[in-house]
């Protein structure tokens, strides 16, 4: 470009702006903007946080903590039965959180790795503590008792869940063949075993509660393998001991 | 009045105050520039003139968001640098991709054993025929550090990507330009 289209550029420029067609942006307005993608951020990364806790609530709900503890075919069941819709739904969360994230400077200075980890374990941990305050067994008795208009269809969809492969209750009558069972929704379920059903090597007692590998067919339960666990588990913190186990929110 | 000992910054901050014409300066101190940043990525002479006075109304329009504490270059060179993106994806050509391994991961190049006669190859690296031979990612960091002369902080605040990934894309493109240069002299 010549000295006379470096004048005409000039020139073309400095006109406009006096015609007013190019106007400067107000302070104003990149203060709001910066405000506002904080605010997009900070939104997108509490709704991540909700998500995580939420399949954290159904995970450990349904009782598919305890499959691993089921060797290799309980870590096939798992990754089956795992809630993946809202895990993909958290990837693409945590996608955006990074995306908005970037715009600012001391995100794009460094490697994508370290914004990425940070939000991922700002996640994690938000979420578990949210799991562990209690927030959804909450929500989930409002939803029951109608009292909560706007995420009550999400807590009434999803219930306690139930997996299909695994269970847990506390034994409430044993017998030759098997044992009853008294779930989380307050039902009486019957447990078959087999000579091929692996139980725990101290035996089974009343008021032992335990975790059942099987199939649920016509309201009993074909046991694979049987495992004790702690009766005071935790499967709905935040209430007092009593609901803990025994009076949970029935189905 | 005579801007021309004045810096880029106070330019600046007397555009903010109302004295639209010394907009006019700035535009004389930087289309030089410009033009030959463009020139690397657009051959169209049409479509250069286009970017260039994208890029003037975009610092005009935003100059409110411009810090006159930092270096005006660094901002003004990360606006031609969206310019050129934009008017390349309206061109279809491939330029720097959206996600890309090396602002990934961490890295740290100084650590890096580089056997390269760094002196002797930078004359030749930048003969646009080397140049053109580079992937756009290299490119233009190779043409904002060795053309424009900017920094690594500066050219990392330019594109948006962290300084170890600028001194990991200035090796790599010194790799390919010497790969290049050899298979030439055979």
């Amino acid at each position: 470009m010549n000295g006379e289209n470096k004048n005409n550029l000039s020139d073309i420029l400095l006109d406009k702006i006096k015609k007013g067609e190019i106007k400067m942006r107000p302070k104003i307005y990149f203060v709001a903007k910066l405000i506002l993608l904080a605010l997009a951020t900070a939104i997108i990364t509490f709704f991540a946080i909700f998500v995580a806790s939420f399949i954290f609530f159904i995970i450990r709900a349904s009782g598919l903590m305890f499959l691993p503890s089921f060797g290799f075919l309980g870590i096939k069941l798992l990754l089956l039965s795992l809630p993946w819709v809202l895990i993909l739904g958290l990837l693409v969360l945590v996608a955006t959180s990074e995306i908005f994230i970037k715009h600012f400077p001391f995100v794009y200075k460094n490697p994508i790795l370290y914004s990425l980890l940070a939000i991922v374990i700002v996640i994690l941990i938000g979420g578990l503590l949210i799991d562990n305050s209690g927030f959804h067994t909450n929500m989930l008795l409002k939803a029951r008792d109608g009292k909560l208009p706007v995420a009550g269809p999400l807590y009434q969809k999803y219930g306690i869940p139930e997996s299909k492969q695994i269970h847990y209750g506390i034994v409430s009558e044993l017998s030759d063949s098997g044992f009853k069972i008294e779930t989380p929704r307050k039902e009486e379920v019957f447990i078959h075993f087999s000579e091929k059903t692996r139980i725990p090597k101290e035996g089974i007692k009343e008021n032992d509660a335990v975790i059942i590998l099987g199939e649920k067919t016509n309201g009993e339960i074909k046991a694979y393998e049987i495992k004790k666990v702690n009766r005071d588990f935790n499967i709905f913190p935040g209430k007092p001991p009593a609901m803990k186990y025994k009076n949970l929110p029935s189905a | 009045m005579d801007n021309s000992l004045k810096t880029d910054e106070q330019l600046v901050s007397l555009v903010k105050d109302g004295n639209i014409h010394v907009f006019g300066d700035l535009v004389g101190r930087y289309e030089k520039k410009f033009e030959r940043y463009a020139r690397k990525f657009l051959s169209d002479q049409e479509d250069i003139k286009d970017v260039i006075q994208g890029i003037f109304i975009k610092i005009y329009v935003n100059i409110n968001n411009f810090d006159t504490e930092k270096k005006f270059s660094s901002w003004a060179y990360s606006i031609a640098h969206n310019e050129l993106v934009n008017a390349l994806k309206k061109s279809k050509k491939k330029f720097l991709p959206l996600l890309d391994f090396d602002i990934i991961f961490p890295y740290n190049p100084q650590k890096k054993n580089n056997n390269i006669n760094i002196e002797e190859l930078d004359a030749k690296m930048l003969a646009d025929e080397s140049l053109k031979k580079l992937d756009p990612k290299y490119r233009e960091t190779i043409v904002l550090f060795y053309i424009e002369g900017l920094s690594y902080k500066e050219i990392s605040d330019v594109m948006q990507i962290p300084v170890s990934t600028v001194g990991i894309r200035i090796k790599r493109a010194k790799e390919i330009i010497k790969t290049i240069l050899k298979k030439e002299k055979k």
